[in-house]
C-alpha cells in the first residue's frame, strides 16, 4: 500500500495510487473493471458539466457580440439556466414519427454521443489524467471523430423529412472533406513532434510550445486546423447542416425531448474536442507557458496548475470558435467545397513539405 | 526499372498536355515515350538485375514480354489518333490511363513479390474500368464498365484471399522464400492448395480463361475498339506473363496442384471460346471468344512448364497481339465507315475497293487461325511442342480440334470479303493508321518466316 | 484476452451476416461499420494499432460515410429491392456453401502453425511500421501512387458533367 499524496501538479501520482490500490483490493479482470467504471463515471460528469457549461458560454458570448445581456434571471448571472433547460428538455415528450426507420432513428443521437466519449478518452488533460494513451493519438483521434458523421447522416435519413435528409447530406459531404485538412493540420504538427502519441506531444513542448516551436507552417497549420476544426463541428459560419433559416433544424428537426438535448451537446463536446486537440498539439496542452531561459518567469507559471493551463487555453479556442460563429456570415456550399479543395487542402500539402524541409533542416526553434 | 519510370512519366507528362490544346501532339508525345521505353527496356537485356528488396526481378523473360507489350502499346497508339479524331473531351486523360494501366502491365511481368503483383493487377485493372466506361454516352460502354469493375473486384477479393493464406501458410510474400518453403516440406498444405487455388482462378478472371470469361464478350463489345483492342493483347499478355512467372518461380513444387486447374481452364476454355464464336454474328464479339479460345492455347504453354514454356508463349504472345490489333483495327475502319455494330456482313466486298485493308485482315484472320507462313502457325506449332514434351498429348489433340473449329468463323470473314459483292468504296485513313497496320502485318509475316529470331529469346 | 478475442469474432461474424440479411440498405451499411469495427479491434489485440486506426478512418470514416451517402441519394428503400429468381438463390446457396465447405476442410486439416519466435510484437506500432513502408516495401508504396492517380483521374472522367452533343 503505498502512500497516498494528492499533488496538483503532477496527478500521475494520485492515479497510481488509485491503481495500485485497487489491484491490491481485487483481481487484476475486476480492478480493470472498477478502473473503467472509475474513468466512465468521471468522463460521463465532466462532459455534462462542460456541456452545461458550454451552452450558457455560448449564450452570452452571442449576447456580448450582439451587445445584449443574454441570460440573466436563473440564478447569478442566468448561471442556472442551462440546467433549467436541461430539465426542461428531459421532461419533454419524445415524438414517435411515422413512417421512420424507428431503430435507426433512437440509434443516431447515441452514435453521436459515443463518438464523443471515445475521442474525449485519448485528450491528456492533466498530467496524469489520460485514459488511454496511444501510440497514434492523434491518429485515433482523427479517426473516431471522422465517426460522428455516420450519427448525422443516419439521424437526417431515419427522419423520414426532406430537410433533416438535405442537412445530413450537407454534414456528409462537408466533413469528408474537411476531414482532411484537420488531419493534415495535425499530421504537420506530428512531422514537428516526431510522434503521434499525445503524451510525447505534450511532453515534447515543455521548453516551447510547438505553434512557437515550428513557426511559419506551425501557425498556417493552426489557422487551417481552426477554420477546418470549425467546419467538423458543423459550427460557425460552416452551420450549413442545420441552417435553420433554410432547414428549419437540419438533421435534428425531428428530434425532440432528450434525444435533442444529445445532439445540441454533442455539437458542444464536439467544440470542445477541436479545441483541447487545437490546444494539445498546438499550444502545449497542460504544459504551462515557458521562455527558455527566463527561470524566474518559467518559475511563476509553473505555479499555475497543469489543469488550469489546459482548460485555460481550451476555452480561449472555444471562445474564438464562437467568435467565429456570431461575426461570419454562413457559406454557401459551393463555397464551402471550393474553400476546402482549392484553398485548404493546396495549402495544406505545400505546408507539410514546408515543416519537413524545416524539421529537416533544423530551422525550428 | 527505367522502363517503368519512363512509361508512368510520359502518362503524367500527357496529363500536362491538356494546358497547351494542342490535340497534334499528343500521339508523337505517347510514342516518344513508349519508344523510349522500348529503349530502356532493351538496354536491360541479360542484366539479371533484383531490385528494391528483391520486390522486382528483371530478367530477360520480363524484358521479352515487356517488349511484346509495348510494341502492342505503340501500335494502339498508332490506331488512336484516327480513332479519337471525333472525341474532343477527355482525351490526354484516356491516352494517360492507358499510360498507368501499363505501368501495372510492366509490373506483372517483373514482380518477385506478391504485393508487386497485388499493385500490378490493380494498377492495370482500374485505369481499364474507366476506359472500358469512357464512351460515357453509350449505355454498352457503361455496361462494360461496371460489369469489369464489379467482377474485377470480386476477383481482386478472392486474389487477396489466396495471398493471405499461401503467407499465413509460408510467412512470406517473397516468391522465392515461399519457392523455398514449398520444396522443403513433404506434403504441400491444403491451405496453400486453397490460395494457389485463388490466386490462380483471379489471374484466370483477368486472362479471361474459361470458366472465369463472363465478363469478357459483354466488356469487349461494350468498350471503345481500341480500349477492347489493348484489353485483349496487352492485359491478357500481361495476365499470362505473370501467371508464368508465378507458376515457374513460385509455386513450381506444387505443379501437380495447379496443373488441374489449368486442365479445366484450357478444355472449357476451347469449348466454350470456339462455340460461342461460330454463334457470333458480330465481329466484335466473335474476337472477344476467340480471345478466349487464345488463352486456352497460352495456357497450353504454361501447363507444360518445361524450358520451352517461356519461349512459345512469348512467341504465342507476339503473334496473337498483333493479329489481333491488325483484326480490330480494321473492324474500327470497317465499323466507323459503316456505322455499325460491324456484323460480317459489313466486310462484304472490302477486298474489291480496299485491297490493303483485306489483305491485313486476311493475315490476321490466317495468322489466328494457324496457318503456314503467317506467326499464327509457328505459335501454334511451339506452344503443341511444349506441352507435348511434358506428355499433354490428349490436351494438344483438343487443342488441334479446336484450332480447326476456328476454321470456321475466322474463315468467314475471309469469304465475306473476297467473294461476296457489295457497293462499299475506299475506306479513308490516316497516315498513323496505315503505318500500324503495315508494321503489324509485316512483323507477323516476317517471324511466321523466321520463327527463330524470337523462339530463341528466352 | 481470449475473451476479447472470441467476442469481437461473434461480433464481425453477426454483423457481417446482418449486412447479407438485412433488407434496408441502411441497415446493411450500419452493420458494415460494426463489422469494420470488430476487425479494427482484432488488429488492436495484434498490437497494430497504426493499422487499426487507419482501417477506421478509411473504411468507417470515408468509404463507409461514402456509401451512406450513395444510399441516401439515390433512395434505396427496401420497395424497391430486385428480387431474385429462385434458380439464382440455389445457385448462389449451393456455390456458396461449397465454397464453405471447402475452406472448412482446408482449414480442419491444417495443423496449428507454430508460434514464429521471430515475431516482434511492436512491429504495428507506428514507427516501426513506417520504417518497414519505407524501406523494404518502399517500391509497393511507390508503385500505388500510380495506382491513386489513376483513380483519382478516373473518377475525373466520370464524374465530369457533360453535356450531351447532338452529333455523336
Amino acid at each position: 500500500m503505498q502512500d497516498f499524496k494528492f499533488n496538483i501538479y503532477d496527478l500521475s501520482s494520485f492515479t497510481h495510487w488509485v491503481d495500485v490500490s485497487l489491484y491490491s483490493y481485487c483481481t487484476p479482470f475486476w480492478a480493470m473493471m472498477w478502473e473503467m467504471i472509475i474513468i466512465g463515471v468521471a468522463m460521463l460528469l465532466f462532459y455534462a458539466v462542460i456541456g452545461l457549461f458550454l451552452v450558457y458560454a455560448e449564450r452570452k458570448v452571442c449576447a456580448f457580440m450582439q451587445n445584449r445581456i443574454g441570460p440573466n434571471r436563473v440564478g447569478p448571472y442566468g448561471f442556472i439556466q442551462t440546467v433549467a433547460d436541461l430539465v426542461k428538455l428531459l421532461m419533454k415528450e419524445l415524438v414517435i414519427i411515422r413512417k421512420s426507420d424507428k431503430f435507426l432513428f433512437y440509434l443516431a443521437p447515441f452514435i453521436v454521443i459515443i463518438v464523443n466519449f471515445m475521442t474525449m478518452a485519448a485528450i491528456p488533460f492533466a498530467k496524469g489524467i489520460h485514459a488511454i494513451d496511444f501510440n497514434i493519438g492523434v491518429l485515433y483521434i482523427m479517426a473516431i471523430s471522422s465517426m460522428g458523421v455516420i450519427g448525422v447522416l443516419i439521424a437526417g435519413w431515419s427522419s423520414n423529412n426532406k430537410f433533416s435528409m438535405i442537412g445530413a447530406m450537407r454534414s456528409g459531404a462537408q466533413i469528408v472533406s474537411y476531414e482532411l485538412s484537420v488531419g493534415f493540420s495535425l499530421i504537420t504538427m506530428c512531422v514537428l513532434a516526431g510522434s503521434m502519441q499525445l503524451s510525447t506531444i505534450v511532453e515534447g513542448q515543455s521548453e516551447c510550445w510547438y505553434i512557437f516551436q515550428g513557426h511559419i507552417p506551425a501557425i498556417i497549420a493552426f489557422v487551417i486546423f481552426l477554420i477546418a476544426g470549425t467546419a467538423e463541428t458543423n459550427r460557425g459560419p460552416f452551420d450549413l447542416a442545420e441552417a435553420e433559416s433554410e432547414l428549419t433544424a437540419g438533421y435534428h428537426t425531428e428530434y425532440s425531448g432528450i434525444s435533442f438535448a444529445f445532439f445540441y451537446l454533442a455539437e458542444y463536446i464536439n467544440m470542445f474536442i477541436i479545441a483541447s486537440i487545437a490546444a494539445t498539439v498546438f499550444w502545449g496542452g497542460w504544459m504551462p507557458f515557458h521562455i527558455s531561459g527566463l527561470a524566474g518567469f518559467n518559475n511563476i507559471m509553473d505555479f499555475i496548475p497543469p489543469f488550469i493551463w489546459y482548460i485555460g487555453k481550451t476555452f480561449v479556442i472555444i471562445w474564438i470558435m464562437m467568435w467565429f460563429k456570431w461575426t461570419f456570415p454562413r457559406l454557401r456550399i459551393d463555397q464551402l467545397l471550393t474553400l476546402e479543395w482549392k484553398y485548404l487542402l493546396p495549402i495544406n500539402l505545400v505546408n507539410i513539405i514546408l515543416m519537413a524541409l524545416i524539421v529537416l533542416m533544423g530551422w525550428h526553434f | 526499372m527505367l522502363t517503368l519510370i519512363t512509361i508512368a512519366a510520359t502518362g503524367i507528362i500527357i496529363l500536362y498536355t491538356t494546358f497547351f490544346k494542342s490535340r497534334k501532339l499528343l500521339v508523337p508525345i505517347a510514342i516518344t515515350g513508349a519508344l523510349t521505353a522500348l529503349a530502356f527496356n532493351i538496354s536491360d537485356w541479360n542484366t539479371n538485375q533484383l531490385l528494391f528488396n528483391n520486390m522486382m526481378k528483371i530478367d530477360n523473360y520480363s524484358v521479352a514480354f515487356n517488349s511484346v507489350m509495348i510494341l502492342s502499346l505503340i501500335l494502339i497508339l498508332l490506331l488512336s489518333h484516327q480513332y479519337f479524331k471525333g472525341v474532343d473531351k477527355n482525351v490526354s486523360e484516356i491516352y494517360s490511363l492507358l499510360f498507368f494501366s501499363f505501368t501495372g502491365a510492366c509490373l506483372l511481368t517483373s514482380f518477385n513479390n506478391f504485393t508487386m503483383l497485388f499493385i500490378g493487377i490493380e494498377t492495370m485493372s482500374i485505369p481499364l474500368y474507366v476506359l472500358a466506361g469512357s464512351k460515357k454516352f453509350s449505355i454498352r460502354s457503361n455496361e462494360a464498365s461496371f460489369k469489369y469493375f464489379i467482377m474485377g473486384s470480386f476477383a481482386t477479393a478472392i486474389f487477396l484471399l489466396g495471398v493471405a493464406l499461401v503467407y499465413g501458410v509460408t510467412g512470406s510474400f517473397n516468391m522465392s522464400e515461399v519457392s523455398e518453403y514449398i520444396s522443403a516440406t513433404a506434403k504441400i498444405s491444403s491451405l496453400m492448395k486453397l490460395g494457389i487455388l485463388f490466386i490462380v482462378i483471379s489471374i484466370g478472371f483477368k486472362i479471361a480463361a474459361a470458366p472465369f470469361h463472363f465478363w469478357a464478350p459483354d466488356v469487349y463489345e461494350g468498350s471503345p475498339t481500341l480500349v477492347t483492342t489493348y484489353m485483349a493483347t496487352v492485359v491478357k499478355v500481361a495476365g499470362i506473363a505473370a501467371l508464368l512467372r508465378l507458376l515457374t518461380g513460385c509455386f513450381i513444387g506444387a505443379a501437380a496442384e495447379w496443373q488441374h486447374i489449368l486442365e479445366a481452364f484450357i478444355i472449357l476454355s476451347f469449348v466454350i471460346g470456339n462455340f460461342g464464336a461460330i454463334q457470333q454474328q458480330s465481329v466484335k464479339r466473335m474476337l472477344a471468344y476467340s480471345s478466349i479460345s487464345h488463352t486456352g492455347f497460352m495456357l497450353l504453354a504454361i501447363i507444360a512448364i518445361n524450358q520451352f514454356s517461356a519461349s512459345s508463349l512469348l512467341y504465342y504472345s507476339l503473334s496473337y497481339s498483333l493479329a489481333t490489333i491488325a483484326a480490330f483495327a480494321v473492324l474500327i475502319l470497317v465499323k466507323n465507315y459503316k456505322n455499325s455494330d460491324a456484323s460480317y456482313e459489313s466486310f462484304n466486298g472490302l477486298a474489291k475497293h480496299n485491297p490493303f485493308l483485306a489483305f491485313v485482315m486476311l493475315t490476321a484472320m490466317l495468322s489466328m487461325t494457324g496457318i503456314p507462313i503467317t506467326a499464327g502457325f509457328f505459335a501454334k506449332y511451339y506452344v503443341f511442342l511444349a506441352s507435348v514434351k511434358s506428355g499433354y498429348s490428349w490436351l494438344v489433340i483438343c487443342a488441334i480440334i479446336a484450332a480447326l473449329v476456328g476454321v470456321a468463323y475466322y474463315f468467314r470473314i475471309i469469304i465475306n470479303m473476297y467473294y461476296k459483292e457489295s457497293n462499299s468504296e475506299k475506306i479513308i485513313k490516316d497516315n498513323y493508321f496505315v503505318i500500324s497496320l503495315i508494321i503489324a502485318t509485316a512483323i507477323t509475316l516476317a517471324v511466321g518466316i523466321l520463327p527463330q529470331f524470337i523462339i530463341g529469346l528466352i | 484476452m481470449i475473451f476479447l478475442f472470441y467476442l469481437l469474432s461473434g461480433v464481425a461474424l453477426l454483423s457481417a451476416l446482418m449486412v447479407v440479411f438485412s433488407r434496408s440498405p441502411i441497415n446493411s451499411v450500419i452493420h458494415l461499420i460494426i463489422c469494420f469495427l470488430a476487425i479494427a479491434g482484432h488488429y488492436i489485440l495484434l498490437n497494430a494499432q497504426f493499422l487499426a486506426v487507419v482501417h477506421i478512418i478509411v473504411y468507417t470514416g470515408a468509404i463507409m460515410v461514402l456509401f451512406l451517402f450513395v444510399i441516401m441519394l439515390l433512395n434505396l428503400n427496401k420497395e424497391n429491392e430486385p428480387h431474385k429468381k429462385l434458380y439464382t438463390k440455389l445457385a448462389a446457396i449451393i456455390s456458396g456453401g461449397m465454397l464453405l465447405l471447402v475452406l472448412t476442410g482446408a482449414v480442419k486439416s491444417v495443423a496449428l502453425i507454430p508460434f514464429n519466435e521471430k515475431f516482434d510484437s511492436q512491429i504495428g506500432l507506428v514507427g516501426n511500421f513506417g520504417k518497414i513502408l519505407f524501406n523494404e516495401f518502399m517500391l509497393p508504396f511507390e508503385a500505388s501512387s500510380v495506382l491513386f492517380l489513376s483513380a483519382i483521374i478516373g473518377a475525373m472522367i466520370l464524374g465530369k458533367k457533360e453535356k450531351i452533343t447532338n452529333n455523336e
